[in-house]
C-alpha cells in the first residue's frame, strides 16, 4: 500500500501531460484570482463544463491548479490596487496596499507568494494526514448525523459570509430546492416538475454554478465600469532567506487557523484569512508596524490561512462528500459528472484519487510559487485590462461552458435566469454561497433524512430522541442550536454581560 | 449581522416577490404527497420551502429599522438597481442565446463581443472591432480545436 500510495502521489509529477496541465491551471488561476471580477469559483465552474468528457486525473490536476494558484493570485490586487482580486484576499488587503504605497509592492508580492506556498504546503499534509484517520471514522456516521453536518455547513456559509443569518439560510434553503426538482431518488416520483419533460432530469446544477457565480458576478461588475486603474511601481519580488525565517512561526500559526477553518463545512479562505489576521493582530507583540499601516505580519497571516484553507476544504469533501466551501462543492460536482461519489468508501474504492489529489496539489502549490515569483511585468499588463472588455469574454466563456454540458441552449437560459438572480441577490446583501452548497447538499441532505427517519419507523418522537441519544450525533445538535442561538439579540445581550462582569474581575 | 445599510430602491419588493415565489412552492411541495408520511418525497421539500418562508419573513421583520433609500421611487431604482447599461447588456446576451444555434458560434459570439465593447466602453468601433476579433479567434482555437468542445455550428452552412 506504501509503494503505491508513493506512485499515486507522484503520478501528476511523473506524468507529463498532468504535469502541463497542474502548471497551466496554477498560471491560469494566478491570473483569474488576481483580476477583480474573475473568480476561482467562477473559472472552476466554468472549467467543469470542458473537462467533464476528460479522464478525472486531468480535470483534477487542472482545477487543483486553478484553485491554488488563484486562492494566492487574489492577493496581487490586493496589494497593488486595494482590490482584493478574491473574497480570500480581503484582509490581505488591509496592510498589503500601504505597502504599496510605501514603494514596498515587490517585497510585498515576495512575502505574500512564499508565505502563501507555506501554508498551502500545510494545508496538504492537514489532508494527507487527517484525511485517512476522519474516513475511517466517518463510516460510524449514522444518515442523521450527515443530515446535521450539511445543516452545519449551510449555517456556517450562511451565518459568517452574508450581512443576515436570515438571508445565509433563505439563500442556503432555496438552493437544497433545486437541488430537489426532478425525480425523486428513492420513490422516481415528481418533485417540482410541473410536467415538464425536461425537467425530470433536474435542473443542470453546472447551469447553476456558472449563472451564479459567473453572469452574477459579472452583471455586477457593470455597476463598476468607470473604476480608473492605479498603476504602481514593483522593484524586485523574490524576497531574502532572513525575512522569510522571520515569518515562518507567524506563517505556520496562520496556516493551523487556516486548515481548521477551512476543513469546517462551508467555510473556506475568505473566513480563515479574515480569522487569522485577527489573531495576528491579538498575539503579534512587536509588528513590523501597527496593523492597518502596512504590517508585513498582517500580510503573512492572511495568506497563509486561506492557502492552507485549501487542503482543510478538501478533508471533508473526500472523507465525507461534504464540500469546504464553494469551489470544492463545485469540485465536488465535477467528481458526480465523472461517476464518483465523494465519502469514506471514496478513499476505501479509489484510495489513488486521494494520494493523486494529494500529490497534485502538492505540485500545484510548487507552481504557485514559481509562477508567482515570476511574471511581473506580464501581469502588471494584464490587470490593466478594461472591464469593458472583461465583462463581455467573461459572459461569451459561461455560455460557451453552458452549453458545454449537454449540448442544449435551455442549459443557456436556465443560465442567464440564476445570472439575474444571482445579481438581485449580490445587490440586495443575499450571498449566492450558499445557494451552491444547497444545490450540492440538498440531495444528500433529503435521503439522509429519509433514511433517519425509515430507521426509526417514521417515528419522529424516537428521531428527535436520536439526535440527542448519541455522542457524535448530540455534539452536532448542539452545535446547530449554539449557531442559531449566536444569531439571537439575547445572545448578544448574554455576551456582552459575560464580558462586562469579566472586566470588572469576575 | 445587524443590517445597518440603507435600503436600496426595490430591495423590499425583491423581498416580497421572493416570499410569494417561496410560498408558491410551499403549496407545490406540499402537493407532491401531502402528510402521507414522515419521510414521503415531498417531506424535506416541504421543509426546505417553509425555511425559505420563515427565513425572508425574518429578513422583512429586521430589515424594517434599515434606513428607507433616500429616493425609493421607480427612477431610482432604474437608475441605481437596473441602470442603462444594465437593461443593454442583458438584451445582447438574450440576442447571443437566440441566435447562438441559428447563426452558430462565430458568428453569434462575434456579433456580442462586439457590440458589447461598443456599449461598455462608449463608441471606439474599430477598436471593439479588433478585440472581438482576436478575442473569439482565442476562444474559438483554445475551446473547439485544443478542447475539443461541441460550439453550435450554424444552420445554414
Amino acid at each position: 500500500m506504501e509503494g503505491s500510495a508513493a506512485s499515486y502521489f507522484l503520478m501528476s509529477w511523473l506524468d507529463p501531460s498532468l504535469l502541463a496541465l497542474t502548471a497551466a491551471g496554477a498560471l491560469a488561476g494566478v491570473y483569474i484570482g488576481a483580476i477583480p471580477g474573475l473568480s476561482v469559483t467562477m473559472a472552476v465552474s466554468i472549467l467543469i463544463s470542458f473537462t467533464f468528457s476528460w479522464e478525472v486525473n486531468e480535470a483534477l490536476a487542472l482545477m487543483g491548479g486553478v484553485f491554488c494558484g488563484g486562492v494566492y493570485g487574489g492577493s496581487r490586487t490586493a496589494i497593488l490596487l486595494n482590490i482584493p482580486g478574491a473574497p480570500s484576499a480581503i484582509a490581505t488587503a488591509l496592510d498589503g496596499y500601504p505597502l504599496a504605497q510605501r514603494g514596498e509592492a515587490g517585497r510585498a508580492i515576495g512575502v505574500s507568494t512564499v508565505t502563501s506556498v507555506i501554508g498551502g504546503l500545510m494545508g496538504v499534509a492537514a489532508l494527507a494526514i487527517a484525511a485517512p484517520a476522519i474516513s475511517d471514522f466517518a463510516l460510524k456516521f449514522a444518515p442523521r448525523d450527515y443530515l446535521l453536518l450539511a445543516i452545519i455547513g449551510i449555517l456556517l456559509v450562511g451565518s459568517l459570509s452574508g450581512e443576515s443569518l436570515a438571508k445565509g439560510v433563505f439563500a442556503g434553503a432555496l438552493g437544497v430546492l433545486i437541488g430537489m426538482v426532478g425525480l425523486d431518488p428513492m420513490t422516481a416520483e415528481g418533485r417540482f416538475t410541473f410536467g415538464q419533460v425536461s425537467l425530470l432530469g433536474g435542473i443542470p446544477y453546472v447551469a447553476a454554478m456558472i449563472g451564479f457565480f459567473g453572469v452574477a458576478e459579472a452583471l455586477v461588475q457593470l455597476r463598476n465600469l468607470n473604476v480608473a486603474p492605479i498603476k504602481q511601481k514593483v522593484d524586485r519580488i523574490v524576497p531574502g532567506w532572513s525575512v522569510i525565517r522571520k515569518y515562518i512561526p507567524l506563517s505556520i500559526r496562520s496556516s493551523a487557523i487556516g486548515v481548521v477553518i477551512g476543513a469546517l463545512p462551508g467555510t473556506g479562505g475568505d473566513i480563515a484569512a479574515l480569522m487569522a489576521y485577527d489573531n495576528a493582530k491579538r498575539t503579534v507583540k512587536n509588528p513590523s508596524r501597527p496593523f492597518g499601516q502596512g504590517a508585513y505580519e498582517g500580510l503573512v497571516a492572511p495568506e497563509s490561512a486561506n492557502n492552507a484553507a485549501i487542503g482543510g476544504a478538501y478533508i471533508p469533501m473526500l472523507t465525507l462528500g461534504l464540500p469546504g466551501d464553494a469551489v470544492t462543492a463545485v469540485i465536488i460536482g465535477a467528481l458526480f459528472i465523472h461517476g464518483l461519489k465523494p465519502g469514506p468508501m471514496l478513499m476505501i474504492e479509489t484510495p489513488h484519487l486521494f494520494w493523486f489529489t494529494v500529490g497534485n496539489l502538492t505540485l500545484a502549490n510548487l507552481f504557485t510559487l514559481v509562477f508567482g515569483l515570476t511574471g511581473i511585468r506580464v501581469f502588471a499588463k494584464m490587470m490593466e485590462c478594461p472591464r469593458a472588455i472583461l465583462i463581455p469574454l467573461i459572459i461569451v466563456l459561461s455560455v460557451v461552458g453552458t452549453y458545454a454540458i449537454q449540448n442544449s441552449v435551455i442549459d443557456v437560459y436556465w443560465m442567464l435566469a440564476f445570472g439575474v438572480l444571482g445579481y438581485f441577490m449580490k445587490l440586495y446583501g443575499y450571498q449566492v454561497g450558499p445557494v451552491i452548497l444547497g444545490v450540492i447538499l440538498g440531495p444528500l441532505m433529503d435521503v439522509s433524512y429519509r433514511r433517519a427517519m425509515l430507521s426509526v419507523r417514521d417515528d419522529p418522537a424516537m428521531f428527535a430522541w436520536e439526535l440527542v441519544a448519541n455522542p457524535l450525533t448530540l455534539v452536532l445538535t448542539l452545535s446547530i442550536v449554539l449557531l442559531l442561538a449566536s444569531q439571537t439579540p439575547a445572545w448578544g445581550a448574554a455576551t456582552a454581560r459575560v464580558r462586562r462582569w469579566r472586566r470588572n474581575g469576575g | 449581522m445587524n443590517q445597518t445599510r440603507p435600503r436600496l430602491p426595490g430591495e423590499r419588493a425583491f423581498t416580497l416577490v421572493l416570499l410569494a415565489f417561496s410560498l408558491f412552492l410551499l403549496v407545490q411541495a406540499f402537493r407532491i404527497s401531502g402528510f402521507e408520511s414522515v419521510s414521503s418525497p415531498g417531506v424535506f421539500p416541504m421543509i426546505a420551502a417553509l425555511v425559505m418562508v420563515v427565513s425572508l419573513a425574518a429578513a422583512l421583520f429586521r430589515d424594517r429599522a434599515a434606513p428607507p433609500p433616500s429616493d425609493g421611487g421607480p427612477a431610482a431604482f432604474f437608475r441605481e438597481v437596473t441602470p442603462p447599461v444594465l437593461l443593454l447588456t442583458l438584451a445582447l446576451i438574450v440576442a447571443l442565446m437566440l441566435t447562438l444555434e441559428p447563426a452558430g458560434f462565430p458568428f453569434a459570439a462575434g456579433g456580442f463581443l462586439f457590440a458589447a465593447i461598443l456599449l461598455l466602453q462608449r463608441g471606439r468601433p474599430v477598436r471593439a472591432a479588433i478585440v472581438a476579433a482576436v478575442a473569439l479567434t482565442a476562444i474559438y482555437v483554445v475551446f473547439r480545436l485544443v478542447f475539443q468542445v461541441v460550439l453550435p455550428e450554424a444552420e445554414w452552412l
